[in-house]
């Protein structure tokens, strides 16, 4: 019972988990072969994947000669060539340049549209944002924040304002409930409290030159190091 | 039979025997064996020889020594690759002219000894050269002696004769004597050799591929994918049969380095087989064979089965292949020992403790057979060395695999006792 199961289950793990002496086919067809595909299957899979990743040249090149974007492409066709029905992600995006992010996530949403789950864990909030739709936070071992992504963003009081124009920081920094005032990338972000504290910001700059004003909820690289905050390692 | 063991054992030994480096070393040791067995014959071929031929001058002051001199060295001197003629020549001259492979005798008589005789050489000769012509002028001297003293032939020659010894042992258990002693002195190191290399060979093997997949964290994905069991008897089994292959090629390379050596004619001075086997029959060791064969080999095979299991559990404690290669210097030095033990063995005499030693596992594949052979130790003794090697395999294979399957995920650079002793602990 338990076999069955985790034939089901495809890992890619943190740390490259290759045999680096072996060719890109070699490997593909190790692992495959463990988790119970014939030779033929894995030869016709990893054509699909390879060509997928945009790799079709190095199926006959040592893991070792590739370098750590493709290495990891490697890797993760090692996960799914069974095509999985649960696949664990641990920080598959680490090191990766961003088409080659672009290549792994849109995979990863393929998977999860034809029915695969993933527990993907990762430290790079913006990654999860992309395509999780529930979300658990741990500290040392313990969960301290747990439910549905958009939920949490939606619950978490504290919002940003994001505005384009001329406006006065300091009459800004002012208003009650307004938490503080940044300049980041050619706007500026105003933390707020609540929701309610928006329109009084509104009342504020209304008559201003303004481009844009834009009430977000916090992202969740915020919620995380407010969640986290004193207990982080 | 489990499809994943079968897999991963082809796989593991494919690895081994696909490899440029098993065709590289194999045609190096083919190559190493040949020349070594037909050095002779290479070294004449390029213009050089063990034994040069050697050319004697005599000259002769005495004028019956040359004769009986050149009828003396007819004795020994069967490969004629010692050529004598007789000169008149002044010696300074003889000795102006005189080459590399040449030698000038000179006999004179002598008042007291009859016969004295002056050797001289460019150079040195080598020393069974000169054994062969000593004995010769010695033997010389004598029949002069004989001629000048009226002493009848035959009474002197059997003065001259060796004394001739009957040899009797009568302890039953101590039936080889010592020429026997001495076979085993310079055969079997030679024999015990290649499997005491191959031992070293194999437990490197098997802990530093299980280290290499540890370390590259591979194993991961191979365990969750088959047990830690599986794993180990794929990689012992891989390893083994490899050895037992690599076995047969290193036989198959001395059959053929024979081969040519008997097709051209050549057997060399160094490996003198048939004195050996003369030896081995007088001393009852060739009746001996059809036991201590089968029952050497299987102590060999499932000593192979325990060295490897040792490397693999060892290799399961450590995170990189530096951490085991200290974990198994113990075994090396076992091994080590094991076989200075059956090169010394004779000197034991059937000690109680090197009667002990014999039945220890790691030690018993090299020193049991010597000591049977040697007559110390009976059938009896080898049969107890094989089953407690046995028992010694089924014990270390269920506490190992204890060991093994939480040592092959366990990434920790702690102490690696403290790991041994955890593993049992969390199995219980």
């Amino acid at each position: 019972m338990v076999k069955k199961l985790i034939i089901q289950i495809g890992f890619v793990t943190e740390e490259r988990s290759l045999l680096t002496k072996l060719t890109v086919k070699e490997q593909i067809e190790f692992y495959g072969t463990l988790k119970g595909l014939n030779k033929e299957q894995i030869d016709k899979l990893l054509d699909e994947w390879l060509e997928k990743f945009e790799i079709t040249g190095y199926k006959n090149r040592k893991i070792k000669e590739l370098s750590k974007g493709n290495q990891q492409k490697v890797q993760f066709i090692s996960a799914v060539i069974h095509n999985p029905k649960l696949l664990i992600l641990d920080e598959p995006f680490t090191g990766l340049d961003p088409i080659n992010v672009k290549l792994l996530k849109d995979a990863v949403i393929e998977l999860k549209n034809k029915g695969c789950s993933i527990i993907f864990s990762s430290h790079q909030m913006e990654y999860i944002e992309d395509f999780c739709e529930k979300l658990i936070i741990l500290v040392k071992g313990k969960p301290i924040l747990n439910g549905n992504l958009q939920e949490i963003k939606e619950s978490y009081a504290k919002k940003n304002i994001l505005i384009k124009g001329d406006i006065n920081i300091e009459e800004i920094k002012n208003i009650e409930g307004v938490l503080s005032v940044s300049k980041e990338k050619g706007e500026y972000v105003v933390k707020i409290a609540d929701i309610s504290v928006a329109k009084k910001v509104f009342a504020k700059i209304k008559d201003k030159d303004i481009t844009k004003y834009d009430v977000v909820e916090p992202s969740l690289n915020e919620i995380f190091i407010e969640s986290v905050g004193g207990i982080h390692e | 039979m489990n499809k994943k063991f079968l897999y991963l054992t082809k796989l593991s030994l494919n690895k081994k025997i696909k490899s440029k480096w098993f065709y590289v070393t194999n045609l190096i040791l083919a190559i190493v064996i040949i020349v070594l067995i037909n050095i002779s014959s290479i070294i004449e071929f390029f213009g050089g020889d063990f034994d040069k031929n050697t050319n004697i001058i005599v000259v002769d002051n005495t004028s019956q020594s040359f004769e009986i001199f050149f009828n003396n060295m007819s004795t020994y001197n069967e490969d004629e690759k010692i050529s004598i003629t007789k000169s008149t020549e002044d010696i300074k001259t003889l000795e102006e002219n005189i080459e590399d492979n040449d030698l000038l005798i000179v006999f004179n008589y002598d008042d007291v000894e009859y016969l004295k005789a002056e050797v001289i050489s460019e150079n040195a000769i080598d020393s069974l050269t000169y054994q062969i012509i000593f004995q010769a002028l010695n033997s010389t001297k004598t029949t002069v002696g004989m001629i000048e003293t009226n002493i009848d032939a035959n009474i002197l020659a059997n003065l001259s004769k060796n004394i001739t010894v009957d040899r009797v042992i009568l302890s039953e258990k101590n039936s080889t004597d010592e020429n026997m002693n001495l076979v085993m002195s310079s055969v079997f190191p030679t024999l015990i050799l290649p499997f005491f290399m191959l031992i070293i060979f194999l437990v490197q093997m098997v802990g530093g591929e299980i280290c290499e997949e540890k370390t590259t964290r591979s194993m991961e994905i191979i365990i969750s994918n088959v047990s830690p069991k599986t794993h180990l008897l794929s990689k012992i089994l891989a390893s083994n049969v490899f050895v037992i292959i690599q076995s047969i090629l290193l036989i198959l390379y001395v059959l053929i380095a024979f081969g040519i050596s008997n097709n051209i004619g050549a057997a060399s001075e160094l490996l003198d087989l048939s004195s050996v086997w003369d030896v081995l029959k007088t001393s009852g060791v060739v009746d001996k064979l059809y036991i201590i064969i089968p029952i050497t080999l299987l102590m060999i095979i499932i000593s192979f089965v325990a060295y490897s299991l040792v490397a693999g559990i060892l290799a399961s404690m450590t995170v990189n292949i530096e951490d085991f290669n200290q974990l198994q210097t113990p075994i090396m030095l076992i091994s080590m020992a094991g076989y200075y033990l059956s090169i010394m063995a004779a000197m034991f005499d059937g000690s109680i403790f090197i009667r002990i030693i014999s039945y220890l596992p790691f030690l018993s594949v090299f020193i049991s057979p010597t000591l049977f052979i040697l007559g110390q130790i009976t059938i009896v003794d080898m049969l107890i060395s094989v089953i407690v090697l046995i028992v010694f395999v089924y014990v270390l294979l269920k506490l190992g695999l204890k060991v093994y399957k939480v040592g092959i995920l366990n990434y920790s650079s702690g102490n690696v006792w403290k790991k041994f002793a955890n593993a049992f602990k969390k199995n219980e």
